[in-house]
């Protein structure tokens, strides 16, 4: 297993990629590889061996060059650009609308304090639920966490879901995603942030939206408010 | 032509010598000295990750004693941010530009030194001052920097979360090595456009000079993008502004956090272009020596080195794709970037071609250029992994990026520096090194570059963040956790290897074979001087009639046609004779001084596009921005402008006179021009004392912060200015500077007419608008 | 390339007198109390025209070899698609936000 467990609805598009340039760049590779092989075993230096006097300056050499340059450009780099195009449609390109699950996330210096909307389903407000490092979502439900980190730049990585943010301290950033499976993940900070970063882990929780809703009311009531901070949803600071 | 034996004192001869040869070496001893430091530095951070918190092995009880050889968490950041910093820096750029670049310049054009020796004498302690700065900083009560070589803001312009003088002296050991770098940006330019011997036309230059060429454009260009950037976090650091901070942690709004990335990596992408352009241009030489072929398509690959280098300005945002960046520009530069593939491979393929039904000769340099192919290959292609936006953002900041980076730089430049030592050894000390230990270097590093690199690259498919001192506080690493132990072992054996070459090279100093003046069968110009040369170079300024490249060819029982062969053109059936008065000088209608004076130049356009476009905007981003009339005295700005115009005119007057041959107008024209600029400076600090007193500080506000940051940076550049004036004023007590130089005061005037050109623009948009 | 008439000292003194007016007339358009894009538009003017002056004859460009204009050319429109690359984010706050 090169990836770890995706467990996101597009997150594949992502593998699929890898995939794609992985096969097309070894053999581009292998090809060259082979090449330089034949070459360094044909053309060693040997008794009654002479080299080829050309500078390669024709039009023709030239010319070959570039097409077979050209054949790499189109055939790799166009060839994974098109394909990163519908990628991105697919990922990072539709903003989820409905029923959707807004979650505001503020990364400090070492964890990942965060803030469901709660029953007025709106932020900064008095019943916001929060937690620090819990993150709870509901299976087969889009997700979009906006992210503005309280010191320094941290970046919000969900390995399963092959996606990542940075968060930065004066502006919102955001991402979406959605979970396709149950089960406890990792949130990780993938952005240096001081002498803590390595142990600036969150978890992640799938479940059923029965479940969810259920670990909503509950930690609801143990909640104490908190309007240090958190940000009315689509606008900045 | 020189025929005086010069008797130096020793100081004078190994210490502070002129001769370019002399500075390579010393450049070269540095940049092995952090060579080595940063390996180390490299091993104790895999054991680290490998092993978290137990002790180093073997070295670990010397470096951290007081915690029994474990590596703290306060400390794993400052090895990864060194690492990085020293390695880019003050090893491989060193190596590369200042001692490569050094050495071979002048020889490879047939040139007797560089075009300002002093500069370059110069340009070698700046980097010392800097390495200083860099040691000291590890021993500051906080420690070095801890931020990553990438300096982000606000972990590194903040001192509520960074506070110690570790990155302060980080930037400032770095300032010293710009310098040292864009004075020998300078000193290269105007030396290989200017000074080639006679008959070398441009096409008739080795790779490696091409190489060091275009990686000392790209310095000149976008080094001083990033001097504005680090500047402004030391400002915001110790002068109380927040160029770079936002949010709770600033101290006073308007700044923001993505300027600093954009101009930090403005310069870092262009930058390892810098780093790898002078081992293709050397592997480019060396597979054409040792194949007995000329370098397939040259022209092409000149051609492609420089389109690589045009491109690699526009493409830095590939850095940024996680940042909050906005993803339409991201798209784009993603769209840049990938161009970049196509004259990579067209001179890659060319390289192929100098292979193709050559004779090749499998010696140790010969071994690391082919090596270089083969990292190359796999850290070219594996750019084009990063280069996919929605791929990139799951592999950003994850070991895929680092292995990506090591195979570029630590795989390819790393097996360059060792090509580049190996087959210029015997020229540099007049010895050659012992073959036989070089292809063991060669085979053990070439195996272990990849064993670590490659894992790496897996390692961090598997979601492996970057810079985190303990791996297993994750649940979803713990199943590659095994293969950050194999890395370990691997990196402690690469790091084993290189005593190999590091005895071989001091052993073969003073024991080595002697060597002769062609140990390589080469038949580029600098061959046919001694090993080492005379302190000028050449006994007689040679004579060029071809190529470096005329291989493959009978001739009187060798193989090559030597460059300076009168005999070239019938030899190799040129078409057209060699002019042999054709000019080695590409810019005849622009003298030495000015041609160095406008590559200075380039560089401070570049310092003020980085200060002003910050300023710009910063300023268009505000929410507001007040009135500057309303707070700066625009009659005493006013004034100052009228002074500063009239120091132009002083100056142009007096090198009207300088050309003329009157020394006496020319030096008091030049001390009005002292006296006029020292006025400037002089109401400026009386203005500045005056609106400090009455609340307008630095700190106080964006526009504060940012006037006293410009002007601040323009008074420093008007102080300069009358130095060389005052210098220009002393030397023309001399009647044969005045006429024999007048030239450099011509191009000095250049410099002051600049920094007039500056205010203008700064009244205009700063004080008045 | 260097045929062309040299500049004389009547001509440097010309241009000083053009700096000044120039000066002056920045001093006074910015106390008009024009509106922000107007007076942004005339004083870049202003400064373009004296850096121009500066550049061609206290520089010398005018009289050097016409490819010299390569030299500061290139910085310059690095500079320009630098600083423009850098609006969307910085200037228009057009980062990645739902």
């Amino acid at each position: 297993m090169v990836f770890p467990e995706d467990i996101s609805a597009v997150g594949h598009h992502v593998d699929d990629l890898f995939y794609l340039a992985l096969g097309l760049t070894t053999v581009a590779f292998v090809l060259v590889i082979v090449i330089l092989a034949y070459f360094l075993i044909r053309y060693r230096s040997r008794p009654g061996h002479k080299a080829l006097y050309t500078h390669g300056n024709t039009a023709k050499a030239f010319g070959l060059t570039v097409f077979l340059a050209l054949v790499v450009f189109v055939g790799i780099d166009i060839n994974l650009a098109i394909h990163d195009h519908h990628a991105w449609e697919a990922t990072w390109g539709t903003v989820p609308v409905g029923d959707v699950l807004r979650v505001e996330i503020q990364p400090q210096q070492f964890a990942w304090n965060i803030r469901y909307a709660g029953k007025d389903g709106k932020f900064a407000t008095e019943d916001d639920i929060l937690t620090i490092n819990e993150l709870h979502i509901p299976v087969n439900k889009p997700v979009i966490v906006a992210l503005q980190s309280k010191d320094v730049i941290h970046s919000f990585f969900l390995p399963n879901f092959r996606v990542k943010q940075d968060a930065v301290p004066g502006m919102v950033t955001s991402l979406t995603f959605k979970a396709v499976k149950k089960g406890e993940y990792d949130i990780a900070c993938a952005e240096h942030c001081g002498l803590g970063h390595y142990r600036m882990r969150g978890m992640l929780t799938v479940e059923e939206e029965d479940d969810f809703n259920q670990w909503l009311d509950a930690k609801s009531l143990q909640n104490t408010p908190d309007m240090t901070w958190g940000w009315t949803w689509g606008e900045g600071k | 032509m020189h025929n005086k034996t010069s008797k130096k004192s020793f100081i004078r001869k190994y210490i502070f010598s002129t001769d370019h040869k002399v500075i390579a070496i010393q450049y070269l001893m540095v940049g092995l000295l952090f060579l080595a430091g940063g390996g180390m530095m490299a091993y104790v951070i895999r054991m680290q990750v490998a092993n978290p918190w137990q002790p180093i092995p073997f070295i670990g009880q010397i470096l951290f004693p007081q915690t029994g050889g474990i590596v703290m968490p306060e400390v794993y950041p400052m090895l990864f941010t060194m690492h990085g910093g020293i390695m880019v820096f003050f090893a491989v750029t060193p190596i590369l530009l200042g001692a490569l670049g050094n050495y071979t310049l002048p020889l490879e054009i047939g040139a007797e030194d560089m075009a300002f020796p002093r500069l370059n004498m110069q340009s070698f302690w700046f980097l010392f001052l800097g390495s200083v700065l860099i040691i000291v900083s590890f021993f500051v009560p906080q420690g070095a920097a801890g931020t990553g070589w990438t300096l982000y803001t606000p972990l590194s312009s903040s001192l509520k979360v960074n506070p110690g003088w570790g990155v302060d002296l980080f930037i400032l050991g770095l300032a010293l090595d710009a310098v040292s770098i864009l004075m020998g940006g300078v000193n290269y330019l105007t030396t290989f456009f200017k000074m080639r011997a006679k008959g070398m036309k441009l096409t008739q230059a080795p790779l490696t000079s091409w190489g060091v060429v275009f990686a000392s454009v790209l310095n000149t260009l976008w080094l001083p993008l990033v001097a504005a950037a680090l500047f402004m976090v030391l400002s915001d650091r110790r002068l109380g502004t927040a160029f770079f901070v936002a949010g709770p942690l600033a101290p006073v709004a308007g700044g923001q956090v993505l300027l600093f990335q954009h101009l930090f990596w403005g310069f870092g992408h262009p930058e390892v272009y810098i780093i790898i352009l002078p081992v293709w241009g050397l592997v480019g030489d060396l597979l054409s020596v040792f194949s007995r072929k000329p370098a397939f398509g040259y022209k092409a690959t000149v051609g492609c080195m420089f389109t690589i280098c045009s491109l690699s300005g526009i493409v830095w945002g590939h850095h940024m794709f996680t940042s909050g960046m906005n993803p339409l520009v991201g798209k784009a530069f993603m769209f840049l970037t990938i161009t970049i593939s196509v004259p990579t491979a067209i001179f890659f393929l060319n390289w192929l071609g100098t292979l193709w039904k050559g004779s090749i000769r499998f010696t140790v340099p010969m071994l690391f250029s082919l090596g270089v192919m083969f990292v190359f290959a796999i850290g070219g292609l594996t750019g084009l992994f990063n280069a996919v936006q929605t791929l990139d953002i799951y592999i950003h900041d994850t070991y895929v990026v680092v292995g990506h980076f090591h195979y570029t730089l630590a795989a390819s430049v790393l097996l360059g520096v060792f090509a580049f030592v190996y087959f210029w050894f015997p020229k540099m000390f007049g010895r050659e090194m012992n073959q036989a230990l070089g292809k063991i270097h060669f085979v053990l590093t070439f195996i272990f570059v990849n064993l670590v690199f490659f894992t790496m690259m897996y390692v961090g498919l598997h979601g492996h963040m970057r810079r985190i001192a303990d791996p297993t506080a994750y649940e979803f690493l713990k199943p590659v956790q095994h293969l950050n132990v194999f890395m370990g072992k691997m990196t402690g054996l690469l790091v084993l290897t290189q005593f190999i070459f590091f005895f071989n090279f001091v052993y073969s100093l003073f024991f080595g074979k002697k060597a002769g003046e062609n140990p390589w069968d080469a038949a580029g110009v600098v061959w046919t001087t001694s090993s080492p040369p005379p302190e000028h170079n050449y006994n007689t300024p040679p004579q060029i009639y071809c190529g470096p490249h005329e291989y493959g060819i009978e001739n009187n029982g060798k193989d090559y046609v030597a460059q300076t062969n009168p005999k070239a053109a019938e030899l190799t059936g040129a078409k057209n004779t060699q002019s042999q008065v054709d000019s080695g000088d590409t810019l005849p209608w622009l003298n030495i001084a000015k041609t160095g004076m406008w590559s200075f130049l380039i560089s401070e356009i570049m310092l003020f596009t980085g200060l002003i476009g910050s300023y710009i905007v910063l300023r268009l981003g505000s929410a507001s921005w007040p009135n500057p009339s309303e707070i700066l005295n625009t009659t005493l700005l006013g004034i100052n402008t009228f002074i500063l115009i009239c120091s132009s005119l002083t100056l142009v007057l007096g090198v009207h006179h300088a050309h003329a041959g009157n020394q006496k107008e020319l030096r008091k024209y030049l001390l009005l021009t002292i006296l006029l600029g020292s006025a400037f400076l002089g109401i400026k600090i009386f203005d500045y004392h005056h609106m400090w007193e009455h609340g307008f500080t630095m700190g106080g506000s964006l526009f504060g912060s940012c006037y006293y940051l410009l002007t601040g940076f323009h008074g420093l550049h008007v102080l300069s200015g009358i130095i060389v004036m005052l210098y220009l004023w002393v030397a023309a007590g001399n009647k044969e500077f005045c006429t024999v130089h007048s030239s450099r005061i011509e191009a000095s005037g250049l410099y002051w007419h600049f920094i007039d050109l500056i205010w203008v623009i700064l009244f205009a948009i700063l004080c008045l608008l | 390339m260097m045929n062309q008439k040299q500049p004389t000292i009547k001509s440097y003194l010309g241009i000083f007198g053009w700096l000044v007016v120039l000066t002056v007339i920045e001093i006074v358009a910015a106390n008009l109390g024009l509106p922000k894009l107007a007076l942004a538009i005339f004083l870049v003017g202003t400064a373009l025209a004296k850096v121009l002056l500066i550049a061609l004859y206290f520089m010398h460009l005018k009289f050097e070899s016409g490819l010299i204009w390569w030299i500061p050319g290139i910085p310059m429109a690095l500079a320009v698609f630098f600083v423009l690359m850098l609006f969307p984010d910085i200037v228009y706050h057009l980062t990645n936000k739902y």
